[in-house]
């Protein structure tokens, strides 16, 4: 029985032409070359004049319109922006009250805004369990999405990312630590004032972002963007509550409804209902994760993660990182399966 | 001897990915001169090799959000099989399989089964968290065990 890796192996192409390892050299080189002469001094002197000539003539980059403070703010201490005091503005509109992300938030809704593009304003706020969530609200469509993340994690990996894809394009977002007052690309430099910054469209060639401040220099990888023409609002990351003691971890890299594992009993969790398969789960101690599974305009398919059950039918499972178990969920038209029997 | 050694196994990769080798011969080689451009950073790494597959994925899609054909020539390349050396119909199959999955689904799979990188080396490479990578192979998989019928594949493990 061939794995997949045999199988793959066996149906790549080879190639036909022989890699002329001295002229893909030289061309680097030749890269290399030039682009060490438009960096040295004399081309940074150069360039650092038409920057200042031509900037007045050439179109605004996308402005983001930020408050400021968190630039300044000691590193920490709670984020900047969830420190201020609440102004109108920072009310979330009443049509996101029925999105899915609000659903996600803690309550009552501790939110602030903190960036605007256009029609789409970027909120700050509280998730559950000492979560933070960036929320993307689209005034123009009135439609919101967002992500949430630990705490942690802006300390270890110094942001939140937030990724949306439509059709049209791509706008990558993330919350920050306080301390840092810009983010720079290869695609420019944009400022960070309350915590958030936004890029869109998302410089393509750009693989990091630097971050800098009164907290230093941090590097952040920009997240490759391998979907083209996939219409994914993104990959959401609501926060996930760490294992704490008590639950029952499923075993990694191994399917958790196999014959031979724990969760065997539960092959019946697919076509169950998400709430009905949560109580069965739970009940047997398993920690879980959502990913709601549906299918565009284009039917090019949409998955995002949750940290509480959608409606819709369960499709499957698998195992997460953390020995939780990872549920899928399609709505109910899209995956008519019968229902199980009790887990 | 690094370009000669990875030229056939982004060839492999980006035929798998794109669905067509004469493409994906000239990006491999142009993830190469990128490689060669900034060898200085890119011997210091870890890993060069994943390095040059990362480039070289990002410029197949790069190439196809230029193009904007992506959708539109997947299925002929499918229809058309390409690749003439491999004409066996085990080979075509299973490549079909594979253009059918998104085009997210299909980077994890080459990632993971086919350049043999860990389940935590492709969400570096994809820059998504390491469940992702397990969702996306989970579902991945699942396609391709429904698309190639009785050939069950074995999913490979981490070591």
């Amino acid at each position: 029985m061939p794995d997949l890796g045999q199988l793959l192996s066996d149906a790549a192409p080879a190639p036909l032409r022989v890699p002329q390892a001295d002229r893909l050299w030289e061309r680097g080189r030749r890269r290399r070359r030039r682009q060490q002469a438009v960096s040295g001094a004399a081309g940074l002197a150069v360039l650092a004049v038409l920057a200042v000539t031509v900037r007045g003539l050439l179109p605004a980059p996308p402005s983001v319109a930020l408050a400021s403070g968190s630039g300044a703010a000691p590193a920490g201490e709670d984020l900047h922006v969830l420190s201020q005091p609440a102004t109108p503005q920072d009310a979330l509109p009443g049509w996101l009250a029925g999105s899915w992300i609000a659903a996600e938030l803690a309550q009552p809704v501790e939110a602030r805004l903190a960036a605007r593009q256009g029609d789409t304003a970027y909120y700050v706020a509280r998730g559950p369990d000492g979560t933070v969530c960036l929320v993307q609200a689209k005034a123009d469509t009135q439609t919101a999405t967002g992500t949430c993340g630990p705490v942690e994690r802006l300390r270890n990996e110094g942001v939140i990312w937030l990724e949306v894809v439509n059709d049209a394009e791509r706008t990558l977002a993330g919350v920050v630590p306080n301390g840092y007052a810009l983010a720079t690309t290869d695609g420019g430099e944009f400022p960070i004032t309350d915590n958030v910054f936004v890029f869109s469209p998302v410089p393509t060639i750009a693989t990091t972002v630097t971050l800098a401040g009164a907290n230093g220099e941090r590097h952040l990888q920009i997240r490759a963007d391998l979907d083209p023409g996939e219409s994914e609002p993104g990959e959401l990351q609501p926060g996930s509550v760490p294992p704490a003691g008590g639950f029952v971890p499923v075993e990694d890299d191994v399917d958790p409804l196999a014959p031979d594992q724990p969760m065997s009993e539960c092959s019946a969790l697919v076509g169950m209902a998400p709430l009905e398969a949560e109580a069965a789960l739970r009940e047997r101690g398993y920690h879980l994760s959502w990913r709601y599974e549906y299918s565009t305009a284009s039917n090019t398919g949409y998955a995002e993660a949750r940290s509480s059950p959608p409606l819709g039918v369960v499709t499957g499972a698998a195992a997460g990182m953390d020995g939780e178990v990872i549920v899928f969920v399609s709505p109910a038209d899209e995956a008519a399966r019968p229902m199980g029997e009790e887990c | 001897m690094f370009c000669d050694r990875e030229y056939r196994r982004l060839v492999g990769a980006l035929g798998l990915y794109c669905g067509d080798r004469d493409l994906a011969e000239d990006l491999a080689q142009e993830a190469l001169v990128r490689v060669c451009q900034h060898w200085p950073q890119v011997k210091e790494m870890a890993s060069p090799g994943a390095w040059a597959h990362r480039v070289a994925i990002n410029l197949a899609n790069s190439h196809y959000r230029r193009r904007a054909l992506h959708r539109r020539v997947t299925p002929l390349i499918t229809e058309r099989g390409d690749h003439h050396d491999a004409d066996v119909a085990a080979g075509v199959d299973v490549r079909r399989a594979l253009l059918a999955l998104r085009p997210r689904y299909r980077t994890a799979v080459v990632l993971r089964y086919y350049l043999g990188h860990s389940t935590r080396e492709t969400a570096g490479l994809m820059g998504v968290p390491e469940g992702t990578v397990k969702s996306l192979l989970h579902r991945a998989v699942g396609q391709l065990r429904d698309a190639l019928g009785d050939r069950v594949l074995e999913e490979v493990t981490d070591a």
